[in-house]
């Protein structure tokens, strides 16, 4: 196994959310062309088949689209859309578990609010 | 280059004591890397020769684009069987040097690519003139690696290419294959028991289970089938109650269950588990070594 | 015609060795002399090599013939190419023998009526081309052809065959001995004897032709071919 992806969770999966991140954070900005299923598959020794399965997840969600003969592009609006679904599971994928790992410390509510507040502050100066 | 599928219907080949193969069917479309897996003597070589017409089968047939393959020089000219060298070390071919081997390859595939055959050679730091007998495990299956990818052959199989192979040549051997395939198109079948690296190279999984082909599935489709569930042991029992359950482990209050049920079905639950996907070993092993499934 | 062109190549540097060999032993007996052991080796190569030569072929043959059917070659290029081989190769064979007892006084000088060179020299010239050329397609054809039907036919035919085989190459071997035995006193007439037992193996050599192609067409029918 390489050193990007885990076999934790499906390596289709693993290309989606990737590409997801790399645009959520600039990598690629809209409108810009992301590596093509061969450049994938042969950075991260995959099935071709696999890393295509990928990023048609992305264009199903409308994320990315194809230009045909040239390549796959960030769709207009593709970071916002993104964070908008992520916002949504972020409850349950973040907080929530936070939250268990929190009460099994006996960590009070408030104290762990005033870490959160220092983690937000640690983020902007950092 | 023209594609056409290689498709096994109903194929049995009654060995003497033992039946291989017990009604095999199955369609290699184009295009596609297929793994083969199973466990020792489970009939993945019998099955990759007899799609190959180098054994008869006792019953059913193996057609190549809708024709049969047993004595078509046409379909066979498609085809491509590099078998593991090491297994048969006592017969002919451990006296015949690597040119030799390697010259037959250019004289019986037409499709033969000798300057990718050269640069494999080099690349692998192949001794041409050694006999084949003396190599060590890992250049045995070097060779027939060259030989498979440097035949060119439309549908090419290979018999547990990676069994010699430190895990740097693996990943070597996996990158020249997924290339060539991104280049060619060419179909690729691969037996293997190996399967570390097999999830992300195999588009779809063929496992054979003494002598029957029990999943023919797409890779992803089947490990999805799949996942382990850990957390407080209370809530992974409630998260898989009534799913089949392949292996539990507990320690202390804290549980860990591998079970047959798509992480979708176990969210569903709404426990506060965690889940993850299986590894193709671990669904291997799952479906090939625990006969005792859904009992504790 | 592939696998055709690969047997022959390959018997072919079978012949030439032989060949090389052959030649090399006459220039060894030019140098040391008739009396020397390199004398021997004559009546062996052209009398007992020229089986060793049949075995070889035929050995090399269904070697490659398993290698070819590995590489993709139909059951029937396979037949086709084996067969043109081991005529190919009996008549290269003959010719080889045939010369190299041309070349034999040639080389060597005159050589003594009562010794066994004669002897043996005689049996080749005299049995010549039936003699040596039917077991040798037989027992080549047999040896070859048995890698093949094993893929089909269980190991105790190929038992069968190796037996009739063996008896075939002992009756050749063992006659021409034999007629050594009874004429050792010089005063038996040899040739006569010859003349009758060289049928011996010229028919054992077409029973065995029979029995082999029975077997082949049936093996073949089975095959579908």
């Amino acid at each position: 196994m390489n050193t990007i992806l885990s076999d934790q969770s499906l390596i289709y999966l693993q290309i989606a959310q990737m590409l997801e991140d790399g645009i959520l954070h600039g990598d690629w900005a809209e409108g810009a062309q992301v590596p093509s299923t061969n450049e994938l598959a042969r950075t991260l020794r995959i099935n071709p088949a696999t890393a295509a399965k990928g990023i048609n997840q992305l264009v199903d969600d409308g994320i990315l689209y194809k230009r045909r003969g040239i390549g796959m592009f960030v769709a207009e609006g593709a970071a916002a859309r993104i964070c908008a679904k992520r916002r949504a599971a972020f409850y349950d994928q973040f907080v929530r578990p936070l939250a268990a790992e929190a009460r099994s410390l006996d960590l009070t509510r408030e104290e762990t609010e005033a870490l959160l507040a220092k983690a937000f502050t640690e983020k902007k100066e950092g | 280059m023209e594609q056409k599928a290689l498709c096994a219907n109903n194929v049995r080949k009654q060995y003497k004591e033992k039946l291989a193969l017990d009604g095999v069917s199955v369609t290699l479309e184009p295009g596609h890397i297929y793994g083969l897996i199973g466990r020792n003597g489970a009939g993945k070589t019998t099955l990759l020769a007899a799609l190959t017409a180098q054994i008869p089968v006792t019953s059913g047939e193996v057609a190549y684009g809708g024709e049969p393959v047993w004595e078509n020089e046409k379909a066979l000219a498609d085809l491509c069987f590099s078998r593991e060298i090491g297994a048969r070390a006592d017969s002919g071919e451990a006296a015949l040097k690597v040119k030799d081997y390697l010259r037959m390859g250019r004289l019986f595939y037409p499709h033969w690519d000798e300057e990718y055959a050269q640069a494999l050679i080099k690349q692998f730091g192949l001794d041409v003139k050694q006999k084949i007998g003396r190599l060590s495990k890992g250049m045995q299956s070097m060779l027939t690696i060259v030989l498979a990818l440097a035949s060119r052959a439309p549908v090419t199989l290979l018999d547990e290419p990676v069994a010699g192979l430190d895990v740097v040549a693996r990943e070597d051997f996996y990158r020249l294959l997924l290339d060539d395939h991104m280049a060619t198109g060419r179909t690729f079948v691969i037996s293997t028991h190996i399967l570390e690296e097999g999830a992300a190279i195999f588009e779809r999984v063929l496992i054979l289970k003494e002598g029957k082909l029990i999943e023919d599935t797409p890779t992803d489709d089947l490990l999805a089938r799949f996942c382990a569930v850990s957390g407080p042991a209370a809530a992974v029992e409630a998260a898989c109650e009534g799913f089949p359950v392949l292996h539990r482990e507990a320690l202390g209050s804290h549980a860990s269950f591998v079970v047959r049920a798509p992480a979708a079905d176990i969210t569903a639950r709404g426990q506060a588990v965690e889940l993850n996907a299986l590894s193709l070993q671990k669904v291997f092993v799952a479906l090939c070594g625990h006969e005792q499934e859904g009992q504790a | 015609m592939k696998p055709t062109l690969y047997f022959c190549r390959q018997v072919l540097m079978y012949h030439l060795v032989m060949a090389a060999a052959v030649a090399a032993d006459l220039l060894l007996v030019r140098i040391f002399g008739q009396d020397s052991i390199f004398f021997i080796y004559v009546n062996m190569f052209q009398y007992l090599f020229i089986m060793m030569h049949a075995i070889g072929t035929a050995n090399i043959c269904s070697l490659h013939a398993k290698l070819a059917l590995g590489f993709g070659a139909t059951r029937r290029q396979i037949v086709v190419g084996y067969t043109v081989v081991m005529v190919v190769s009996a008549f290269a064979a003959t010719l080889l023998s045939v010369a190299s007892a041309a070349a034999t006084p040639l080389v060597l000088g005159p050589i003594a009526e009562d010794s066994m060179q004669a002897l043996m020299g005689t049996a080749v010239a005299d049995g010549s081309l039936w003699y040596m050329l039917i077991p040798m397609l037989g027992i080549g054809a047999v040896f070859g052809w048995v890698t093949i039907l094993k893929n089909r036919r269980g190991w105790r035919s190929v038992l069968l065959i190796g037996m009739v085989m063996i008896a075939a190459i002992a009756l050749w071997l063992v006659l021409p001995l034999v007629v050594l035995m009874m004429t050792a006193d010089g005063d038996s007439d040899y040739l006569a004897l010859l003349n009758i037992i060289r049928w011996v193996p010229l028919v054992s050599g077409l029973v065995l032709f029979a029995v082999f192609y029975a077997l082949t067409v049936r093996a073949l029918r089975r095959l579908a071919l």
